[in-house]
């Protein structure tokens, strides 16, 4: 049985190891093969940039080799496929070659689409490429006081991370003796602060206690030098715009028709793309109405682990992915809470603390145990 | 006022000296060293010949074996220089190096199988 995991990133990874772990004895007898595919040798906690943007990390602390993540039994290949030709159980990759599979898995996550409002990539701060989150430190730097204005696109990848980015703000404004110099306005796409209602309840009297205005029904239209501009027809002008920019899925997912938006359409508990048994989905490629965050792409990868190694060895999958996605949400000023929710539970945030603050920064440290499918 | 406190009051305040005294980079510094020794003990754990070897490190042959390693350098330190082929005759005459040569011979013979 040849299972093919298209993707390097945190959903690829943990699965890749969490199957080599569960077939083992398969592996080394032969009998099972597990081959990932991915577009780099490097392997990038993600996550990590909010916090380079706002000083709080370096970049080379997000950084190790893939190779090192993987368990020694995976063949892994720096070649990224190109081609898929799934009715015939097969893809094509960069170098040319053509690999059948039995399983395929595809994880090759999403992309911030700046370019996708007039305007916002050349007028705004963002943080969601390493030279992105350097430039808005840098820009942050030079900043002296005047409006901010933060502005979220949709769909975007990290839900919390509209909220983290505003009160991380609060913290390096104060950090620098300027916060009484800076007007923070925070926008919303929909008519509260956080799509999930819970997290909006809390977060809202939070702006008030820190005088952070706020604007929902927002949606980013266009942005000229010093103005954004919303569907809505209203506007507001800044002196910093910081922006969580509109994601897409991978140009290789749009290229092979796969799904729009670069998302592949799933089913929301066996993970599997629809119309195919033998091809499953995970993490932000996903067309699943839920967080595109690390944790999702975590679990998700746990409970197809679990199955495919069933299928493998049983014929049969076991259990249904049941949409449980845990997302911190670093609160500012040394404290932070989580969100915790699945297809049946709303989250329901509690007041932040500094030991869910410590957790998040070991956690920073700790990722690359989760990514080796140890914790 | 009572000059004791609760056992609750000593645990909040053990932990609000903690607290006090934690900063973001003593945590960061702690995660790390906590993810450097999961992998660690995960790469242990997991390899087999890794554990083959703690396996044969709490037989007592393997204890004799360390005895006669750290025996056997020291007595090399203070053991007379003997050259030439009179020399090399006389070290091949020893039981102990013909014993020695066959567990060698024994060993390349299975590594080649």
């Amino acid at each position: 049985m040849h299972i093919l995991v298209v993707g390097g990133g945190m959903g690829g990874t943990i699965l890749a190891n969490n199957l080599a772990r569960r077939l083992s004895g398969e592996l080394e007898q032969g009998s099972s093969k597990i081959t990932m595919l991915s577009a780099t040798d490097k392997h990038m906690y993600q996550p990590g940039l909010l916090y380079v943007a706002v000083g709080k990390m370096s970049t080379t602390e997000l950084y190790r080799d893939q190779k090192s993540l993987l368990e020694p039994s995976i063949d892994f290949h720096v070649d990224p496929v190109e081609k898929f030709d799934m009715d015939n159980n097969s893809v094509t990759t960069k170098s040319g070659k053509k690999i059948s599979y039995d399983i395929l898995c595809i994880a090759t996550g999403s992309r911030g689409n700046a370019a996708g409002i007039p305007g916002l990539a050349e007028n705004a701060c963002q943080f969601y490429t390493e030279a992105d989150a350097l430039a808005m430190y840098k820009k942050l730097q030079k900043f002296e006081g005047g409006k901010v204005v933060v502005a979220t696109g949709v769909p975007h990848k990290c839900p919390m991370s509209p909220l983290e980015i505003t009160f991380f703000l609060v913290d390096y404004f104060k950090k620098r003796g300027i916060w009484d110099k800076v007007d923070l306005h925070y926008t919303y796409p929909i008519g509260r602060v956080h799509s999930l209602e819970p997290v909006a309840n809390w977060a809202a009297p939070e702006f008030d206690k820190l005088g952070i205005t706020y604007e929902t029904l927002f949606n980013m239209k266009e942005v000229v030098p010093g103005k954004v501009i919303s569907e809505e027809d209203s506007s507001a002008e800044f002196d910093l715009l910081v922006t969580v920019p509109p994601h897409k899925g991978q140009q290789v997912i749009e290229d092979n028709e796969l799904g729009a938006g670069g998302f592949i359409p799933t089913d929301k508990k066996k993970l599997n793309m629809e119309g195919r048994e033998n091809v499953f989905v995970l993490g932000d490629t996903t067309n699943l109405p839920i967080s595109k965050a690390g944790s999702t792409a975590h679990f998700e990868a746990e409970a197809l682990g679990e199955n495919i190694a069933a299928l493998v060895q049983q014929g049969e999958p076991v259990r249904e992915y049941d949409g449980k996605v845990f997302c911190f949400i670093e609160a500012g000023d040394g404290k932070a809470t989580y969100a915790m929710f699945d297809y049946n539970n709303p989250p329901n945030p509690q007041a932040p603390t500094s030991g869910l603050h410590w957790f998040k920064t070991a956690y920073n440290r700790m990722y690359w145990a989760s990514a080796r499918g140890i914790i | 006022m009572s000059s004791e406190i609760s056992v609750q009051q000593q645990v909040d305040r053990f932990m609000q000296g903690a607290g006090d005294a934690l900063t973001d980079d003593t945590v960061a510094r702690l995660g790390f060293m906590i993810n450097e020794l999961l992998i660690i003990a995960d790469r242990i754990t997991r390899n087999k010949n890794i554990m083959k070897l703690l396996e044969m490190s709490e037989s007592k042959d393997f204890a004799k074996v360390l005895d006669a390693l750290g025996n056997a350098v020291e007595s090399q330190k203070n053991a007379p220089k003997s050259s030439g082929i009179g020399g090399m005759l006389k070290v091949m005459g020893d039981p102990n190096v013909q014993n020695s040569l066959r567990l060698l011979g024994s060993i390349n013979k299975e590594l080649n199988k």
